[in-house]
C-alpha cells in the first residue's frame, strides 16, 4: 500500500482537505487544554493515525496556541489603567488594551518582555546576541536563557549553561541574572554565570561589581564581588569570593573565543569540558589516568587534539569507537 | 498525554512558526502543479514533530527549508506521471537564505502585532473567551462558570478563535495573496509531461 495517495484530480476530491484537517487539529488543542477523557484519547490516537498530515497540523496548532501566549504583553499596558468594575471585566480589560495598545504598548517594555523570549545554543556553539536594552550576552555551548526586562528590572533566567553578560549601564533598572535560586545583580558591569550542577553556580567577575545571593536569604546580606573575584555558591552559602589571578581570569573567559584552557585541571574534568562543546565524546578509560592533571590549550571542537595530546602526554593511546574517543593506559596494541 | 511534547510545540512557536508565512510564499513558486502547499506544511510540521525530544536543531530555517524540499521531491516520485523536468527543477531549488539569524527570530515585535490584530479580528464571543484564557490565565471550567455558559460552548468559541489565529499567522506581513500559486511563470503540466 502505498503512504501518499495519488495526486489526480479525481482521488483529490475524496482527500480531506488541509483546511478541515486544520479545523479538527484546533479543536483538539482546545480539548486538549482542559484535559482529556479516556475516550477522547483513543479517538485522538486514532484520528492522528488514519492520516500523515494530522499529526503536523496538530504541532503547528499547539505551537499557535503557545504562541498565543504572549498575548500576556498586551497585559502590561493595560495594568497601569484604573482597574474597571467588576462584571464585564474581562471585555473591558480587552478594549482598554485595545484602544491603549498603539500607543502604549508599542513604547513600553511589554513589547519587550515577549521580543526576545529565550536564546539557546546547541552543542558546540557559542554566540554573542544583543538584548534589548544594550547589554551583551554570549552563551557557551548547550546553554540557555529567558530574558524578561521590565519597567523597573532587568531578569535573565540562566536556565542551563554558562554565560558571559555585558550590561549596559541603567542605575534605574538593576540587571538580575538567576541562576535557580541564586541571584547575581549588576549595574554596569561584566561577569559570567555558570551552572556548574543543579545546586552549584559559580560567578566569575570580569568588571565592575556585582552583589550574589541566594533567593532564601534578602539581597541585603549579599555578597560583593570585585573585577577579578570568583565565588562558588551552594546550596548552603555563598563562598567568600576568591580574587583570581589575571591569567585565571583570562582562563575562565576563554571560551568567549572557543578555546579550553586546561591549567592543571584533572584528565577526568577536562573531558567533560571538552563533551560539553563536541558530540564525539572523550571517554578516559581507567581511574589512574582520568585523576592525572594536564596543562594546554586546545580548541573546544577539535577533541582528537587534545586526546591526541593527552595519550602523547600520559604514556596512553586514543582509539576509537563510534562516536567516542577513548584514552586508554599503555601504548596501542 | 498531548501528542507533541510541550516543549517540542514551544520550539516550533519560536522557530517555526515565525518562518511560516515566508517557507508560504516560497512554496507558492516552486510547488509543482498536483502538489498542495497547506499538505507540504502540514507534512513538513509533521516531520519536525516527530523529532526526538533531545534533536539539537541549530540552523531550524535551513532545516525546514531542506524537509520542505524533500517533501516535495517525494510528492513529485509519487505522483501518478513522474515528471522528469519537475523531478529536475525541484532538485535545482535553492534556499537562498540559509542559516539561522536569531534577529530575525526573535524580532518579534511584528509577531507581536499580528497576534494582536488576530485577537481583535476575532468575533467578540470567540474574544472574550479566548482573552480570558491568554490574557488572565483562566482555565476553560472557571470561564464557562464566569459567563454562565456551557464548558462545551467555551470549547466551540475556543477553537473557532484558535483557528481564525493559525490563519492569522500563515499570513506574511506584507499581505501576499490570499492563494497566490499564480506567481509561477513556468509550470508542468502533469499531462503533458
Amino acid at each position: 500500500m502505498d503512504a501518499l495517495p495519488e495526486r489526480s484530480d479525481r482521488t483529490r476530491k475524496v482527500r480531506e482537505s488541509a483546511a478541515t484537517i486544520d479545523a479538527e487539529a484546533a479543536s483538539w488543542v482546545i480539548r486538549l487544554d482542559r484535559g482529556l477523557t479516556g475516550v477522547e484519547q483513543a479517538d485522538l490516537d486514532k484520528w492522528l493515525i488514519a492520516d500523515g498530515r494530522r499529526s503536523g497540523a496538530l504541532a503547528r496548532a499547539q505551537a499557535a496556541w503557545l504562541h498565543a501566549d504572549r498575548a500576556q504583553a498586551f497585559r502590561a499596558a493595560t495594568e497601569l489603567r484604573a482597574p474597571p468594575a467588576e462584571g464585564r471585566r474581562h471585555a473591558m480589560r480587552w478594549a482598554a488594551a485595545a484602544a491603549g495598545i498603539a500607543s502604549l504598548a508599542m513604547s513600553f517594555m511589554g513589547w519587550q518582555a515577549y521580543t526576545r523570549t529565550h536564546l539557546a545554543t546547541a552543542t558546540g556553539e557559542i554566540r554573542k546576541d544583543s538584548l534589548a536594552d544594550g547589554s551583551y550576552v554570549t552563551l557557551d555551548t548547550r546553554s540557555r536563557i529567558s530574558v524578561q526586562f521590565e519597567p523597573k528590572t532587568r531578569i535573565v533566567r540562566l536556565e542551563s549553561g554558562e554565560a558571559l553578560f555585558e550590561v549596559a549601564k541603567d542605575s534605574t533598572r538593576p540587571f538580575v541574572v538567576q541562576a535557580g535560586d541564586v541571584r547575581v545583580r549588576a549595574i554596569g558591569t561584566a561577569f559570567v554565570v555558570r551552572r556548574n550542577s543543579d545546586n552549584e553556580v559559580e560567578v566569575t567577575v570580569t568588571k565592575g561589581t556585582v552583589s550574589v545571593w541566594r533567593e532564601t536569604k534578602s539581597p541585603e546580606r549579599s555578597t560583593r564581588l570585585i573585577a577579578g573575584d570568583r565565588a562558588i555558591v551552594t546550596p548552603q552559602k555563598v563562598d567568600p569570593p576568591v580574587e583570581l589571578t589575571d591569567p585565571e581570569l583570562a582562563r575562565a573567559v576563554a571560551w568567549k573565543s572557543g578555546i579550553i584552557d586546561l591549567n592543571g585541571r584533572t584528565l577526568r574534568d577536562a573531558a567533560a569540558e571538552f563533551n560539553r562543546y563536541n558530540r564525539q565524546t572523550v571517554v578516559i578509560a581507567d581511574a589512574k589516568l582520568a585523576g592525572q592533571r594536564v596543562v594546554g590549550r586546545f580548541q573546544a571542537t577539535d577533541p582528537l587534539a587534545f586526546a591526541s595530546a593527552a595519550a602523547a602526554m600520559l604514556d596512553a593511546h586514543v582509539r576509537t569507537d563510534g562516536g567516542r574517543l577513548i584514552l586508554e593506559g599503555g601504548a596501542a596494541p | 498525554m498531548p501528542p507533541v511534547s510541550t516543549e517540542r510545540a514551544r520550539w516550533l512557536a519560536i522557530y517555526i512558526l515565525p518562518l511560516e508565512a515566508q517557507l508560504r510564499a516560497w512554496l507558492r513558486r516552486v510547488t509543482p502543479r498536483g502538489v498542495e502547499v497547506d499538505d507540504l506544511i502540514q507534512e513538513a510540521y509533521a516531520k519536525l514533530a516527530s523529532l526526538p525530544k533531545d534533536a539539537d536543531i541549530a540552523y531550524p530555517k535551513a532545516y525546514l527549508y531542506q524537509i520542505t524540499k524533500r517533501l516535495i521531491t517525494d510528492h513529485i516520485r509519487h505522483s501518478s506521471v513522474i515528471s522528469i523536468e519537475a523531478l529536475a527543477e525541484a532538485a535545482q531549488m535553492s534556499v537562498l537564505e540559509t542559516g539561522f539569524s536569531p534577529e530575525r527570530i526573535l524580532s518579534g515585535r511584528q509577531e507581536l502585532e499580528r497576534l494582536y490584530q488576530a485577537i481583535a479580528s476575532l468575533p467578540a464571543p470567540c474574544r472574550t473567551v479566548f482573552v480570558m484564557r491568554k490574557f488572565d490565565d483562566m482555565p476553560q471550567k472557571v470561564i464557562a462558570a464566569e459567563l454562565r455558559i456551557s464548558e462545551n460552548t467555551v470549547e466551540k468559541r475556543m477553537s473557532r478563535a484558535l483557528r481564525i489565529i493559525i490563519e492569522y499567522l500563515q499570513v506574511s506581513d506584507r499581505g501576499v495573496e490570499k492563494d497566490g500559486r499564480l506567481a509561477r511563470t513556468k509550470r508542468q503540466d502533469p499531462q503533458g509531461a
